[in-house]
């Protein structure tokens, strides 16, 4: 039997795949949780975690690393609407077993579940290799962008949040009580702190990295 | 199918629901309908097999939402469950089931005459919107021009 533990904040998404796997042979459902509190009371004696990403409390992945501890032999299968790169690579990372987006139909979760109890990977050890390589790299290309953002001073980081929110070099001069040609030198700080050549690609490394949201 | 529409719009809501059910033509609930067409197709299949094992006499059909116009013209549903609001015109002939608007955790449900809104929506939520919906147009006791 394969014990299964689902964490899902959609509750009737849940239960009803709950009610799947349990009419499913050779599968038992042993838990459900909703949060991330819920789900960490819940790891003990399971064999596959079926681990949303999003969940109102944190992050999917955060649950991957305390599961493996209670479970060394157990796996991990995350279900996800989210399509980033990002998501996908720090479950890798984090050792997850395989990862499905929710526009899967019941029957690949179903088999998915099944190959994962069996001990087989849903992914090609040449496939791990390639998804680890890139998680090492976007790691690597995360850490120098955070390592660039962190040479802006407060000032500059407002005048790149005016920016975003699609202000004119007058409209940030009278929001921050500056003069314009001040505006105009702290842009050109920014630019080469990040080192990109024009504004556009400032904004757009901003929003990549998390440091301004467009409205 | 053809519903007649009361025309008794200063009732109560819920009557209203029950005298809209009672102007049902009579071969309506020979078979009751549930058409799900929404996303993620993870959820709807779920649930459309949950859904068959707790109601079987029920009739469950699982469409892709780009096929909801088509399904709905030839299935002809009592109840829809859907992600999409825009599926719901004003003048929709079957009750409905906004699921998780915009990632949310709510639901919407709705008849042709109410709707309401339910935070934290469980499977036990929708089967009690089910058993409702198919009760008042279906229900005992209440037959072609009965008057509330």
């Amino acid at each position: 039997m394969i014990r299964v533990l689902l964490v899902e904040d959609h509750v009737s998404f849940r239960q009803a795949l709950g009610i799947a796997l349990s009419f499913e042979p050779g599968i038992e459902m042993v838990g459900e949780a909703s949060t991330l509190f819920e789900a960490h009371t819940k790891l003990d004696g399971v064999d596959v975690a079926v681990i949303d990403l999003e969940l109102p409390d944190g992050v999917g992945t955060d649950l991957i690393e305390p599961f493996h501890s209670i479970n060394p032999n157990g796996q991990v299968l995350v279900l996800t609407a989210s399509s980033s790169q990002t998501d996908i690579l720090r479950a890798v990372e984090l050792g997850a077993s395989g990862l499905l987006h929710k526009s899967a139909g019941v029957s690949d979760i179903l088999s998915a579940i099944h190959r994962l109890g069996a001990g087989e990977l849903l992914w090609s050890p040449a496939e791990l290799l390639e998804l680890m390589k890139l998680a090492r790299r976007e790691r690597a290309e995360r850490e120098a962008a955070l390592q660039l953002l962190r040479k802006l001073t407060a000032r500059e980081h407002e005048v790149l949040r005016a920016l975003a929110s699609g202000s004119s070099d007058r409209d940030i001069a009278a929001e921050l009580s500056i003069g314009v040609e001040t505006v105009k030198t702290h842009m050109a700080s920014i630019l080469a702190k990040l080192q990109v050549e024009s504004r556009l690609q400032a904004l757009v490394f901003a929003v990549r990295h998390n440091v301004v949201r467009l409205e | 199918m053809n519903y007649r529409r009361s025309t008794e719009t200063n009732v109560q809501t819920k009557v209203g629901v029950m005298v809209y059910a009672a102007a049902l033509s009579d071969n309506d609930c020979e078979e009751f309908r549930v058409l799900l067409v929404n996303d993620p197709r993870s959820y709807r299949d779920s649930l459309t097999l949950a859904l068959r094992r707790l109601r079987p006499a029920i009739r469950f059909l699982a469409a892709d939402p780009d096929r909801a116009d088509v399904e709905i013209k030839s299935f002809v549903p009592h109840l829809v469950v859907l992600s999409d609001a825009q599926l719901i015109g004003k003048d929709v002939e079957w009750s409905w089931v906004l699921l998780y608007p915009e990632g949310t955790q709510l639901a919407i449900v709705g008849t042709p005459s109410e709707s309401r809104r339910i935070a934290s929506f469980d499977l036990d939520e929708l089967l009690g919107f089910l058993d409702e919906v198919k009760s008042l147009r279906c229900g005992a006791g209440l037959s072609r021009g009965t008057v509330i």
